[in-house]
């Protein structure tokens, strides 16, 4: 009976059920088109076949082997990343604010790159960006704290700046790799779930953050009228800050590891929720998850379809889906307001 | 009930003030006056244990303010800003709702009471009406009431407001403040206001505290404290006085 009373006011609980049982109808339907759809077509009930009692065969072995991994990692990846947008935005008190914008993912990936372009792969791509991940986290933490505590406006300038000096890291690499490398290299920043591999720990890893994060979200709530009132209501807010700040790195640099930089849907995804269902970070951030997870899952579908048996980087494709979905959203909702 | 001792407040250069002793009895109200940039958002800030002291200790019911946990404090002392602050869409009703987080636990959410006291407190601010609207359409007023009410649902004990009749009209600065000065008297608790009109002081609070800069003080009953040649000294600016029904009235030459 708890849940009922969550956010009685501004949402009401009809829109709250309608809202998670949509997501989480949609989710189960974009993860049955994804196994089905590629460059070798599988019909709907057959892939419904091959979930039920694992069939042999060569389509059983495409969705199961090939597909399932991919559906599974792109959703987990497109979760967090919608997750740690909505902790950046809140944050950095920025509502331009999106996972990558501390340079985690910057980091992450001039140390892939480099692994790239010495021809090492596999693990040595993932212990890179890792690497990289985390140096740029510590980096950032770091250089912007200070006696006075955290200062949102300081941890963002020292983000821009570390970030900005990754870009120029990045493009030298760019420029001074041999040309067989540099397809490789392109497709990873931009956003890629073909490197990524199937695995259960990141959920693992997603669920663990999510915990803590739900745990804080009233904070985060208060948090978001600013330090002094969020303090004077009794909001631990350093506490909550550096909380904040390491649970959103995380989960960047693991979506990072896994995928590339996908751009969009750290930005997009926290705001198209909050159109929807209000500012509640307690109903924002698990909305966000899932809807994250459908848009990465969807996106990557059509990356692999649209030019079958070409690829294309998925990054595009969020961008490409995202943008005109958001922006109709805000049309909505500005009407909405008007009337 | 709060009670200063020895306290010492610098922000940057400038001294607010020094081995200042305050004794915050239960039923008072209390009046801070003072120019621009003499620290009187500071010392009300640091009063909230929002900031560390330089020196000296502020107890409340005979326990330092260091040793309370944030949430347990939040009970007993609100705090209305200067401003407030905005960055992501709100409604006013998601807004007021924040004044309960001191008594929400984890789970159970804002429950049916919390509603109900949010409901009569935008009932009595006049907002009520504005219940679903987005906190950055209203009006400098609106706001300021909706911050109010916020603070309402609080329901401190020691209540620290900092300019509480800013870009209200004549109207709503009587109506919030006679609301203010009965709930505060309803909890016997007490209440140290920041305001540029000493004409409110003298009509709301029984105490004041003059600050001249340079770290002086100046505290005392209002009868004792508020008069031309302070306020003169005060703000270094001549003073008219106006006596009215048995009371004086003070306003700029």
């Amino acid at each position: 009976m708890a849940l009922v009373n969550i956010n009685l006011h501004s949402t009401p609980r009809s829109r709250i059920i309608l809202l998670f049982g949509a997501l989480i109808a949609a989710a189960a339907l974009t993860g049955l088109l994804a196994l089905a759809s590629g460059s070798v077509p599988v019909p709907l009930r057959e892939v419904l076949g091959i979930m039920v009692e694992s069939a042999p065969g060569v389509n059983a072995q495409i969705v199961l082997e090939l597909r399932l991994p991919r559906v599974i990692s792109g959703f987990a990846v497109g979760g967090m990343l919608a997750l740690a947008g909505v902790l950046m935005q809140i944050l950095l008190r920025n509502p331009l604010a999106e996972p990558y914008i501390l340079g985690v993912s910057g980091g992450a990936s001039v140390f892939a790159l480099l692994a790239i372009s010495i021809g090492l792969a596999g693990i040595w791509l993932t212990l890179g960006a890792c690497f990289g991940a985390l140096l740029t986290m510590f980096m950032v933490f770091v250089c912007s704290g200070s006696s006075a505590g955290w200062n949102p406006l300081r941890v963002l300038l020292t983000g821009v700046v570390i970030a900005a000096g990754w870009g120029a890291v990045i493009s030298f690499l760019l420029a001074v790799s041999p040309a067989a490398r540099l397809h490789n290299m392109l497709f990873w920043l931009m956003g890629d779930l073909s490197f990524s591999q199937s695995g259960g720990w990141y959920y693992l890893l997603l669920l663990l953050a999510l915990l803590p994060a739900m745990y804080y979200a009233r904070a985060l709530n208060v948090l978001a009228g600013g330090d002094l009132q969020a303090a004077a209501l009794g909001v631990s807010v350093n506490r909550v800050r550096v909380i904040t700040y390491f649970l959103a790195s995380i989960l960047t640099a693991t979506a990072v590891i896994q995928a590339g930089s996908i751009g969009f849907i750290g930005l997009i995804v926290p705001h198209g929720m909050r159109l929807l269902i209000g500012a509640d970070n307690r109903l924002l951030m698990p909305a966000s998850v899932l809807a994250g997870g459908i848009l990465l899952v969807f996106a990557d579908m059509l990356a692999r379809a649209l030019l079958a048996p070409r690829q294309l980087p998925v990054g595009v494709l969020t961008a490409l889906i995202g943008v005109p979905v958001f922006l109709l959203l805000l049309r909505s909702a500005g009407a909405r307001q008007r009337s | 009930m709060l009670v200063v001792e020895q306290l010492s407040v610098q922000v940057g250069q400038t001294l607010v003030c020094r081995e200042f002793d305050l004794n915050l009895g239960a039923g008072e109200h209390w009046g801070m006056l003072g120019g621009n940039g003499v620290g009187k958002t500071t010392l009300l800030h640091t009063l909230a244990g929002l900031r560390q002291p330089l020196g000296g200790r502020i107890m409340l019911d005979d326990k330092d303010l260091q040793d309370y946990r944030r949430q347990r404090l939040a009970r007993k002392i609100g705090v209305l800003f200067q401003h407030s602050q905005d960055t992501f869409p709100a409604t006013v009703m998601e807004t007021v709702l924040t004044g309960r987080f001191p008594y929400q636990s984890f789970w159970p959410g804002r429950g049916r009471t919390d509603l109900t006291l949010a409901d009569a407190a935008l009932a009595q601010l006049h907002l009520a009406s504005l219940r679903e609207r987005q906190v950055d359409t209203l009006s400098g007023g609106e706001r300021r009431r909706l911050a109010i009410a916020t603070l309402l649902l609080q329901e401190p004990e020691l209540w620290l407001l900092d300019e509480p009749t800013n870009h209200l009209d004549y109207h709503y600065q009587i109506q919030v403040l006679d609301l203010l000065s009965q709930r505060v008297r309803d909890r016997n608790g007490s209440l140290l206001m920041v305001l540029h009109d000493v004409n409110l002081i003298s009509r709301y609070c029984t105490h004041a505290i003059l600050m001249p800069g340079e770290g002086k003080l100046l505290c005392g009953e209002v009868a004792a404290v508020i008069n031309r040649t302070n306020l003169e000294n005060l703000y270094r600016h001549p003073i008219r006085a106006l006596s009215d029904d048995g009371r004086n009235y003070y306003f700029p030459a």
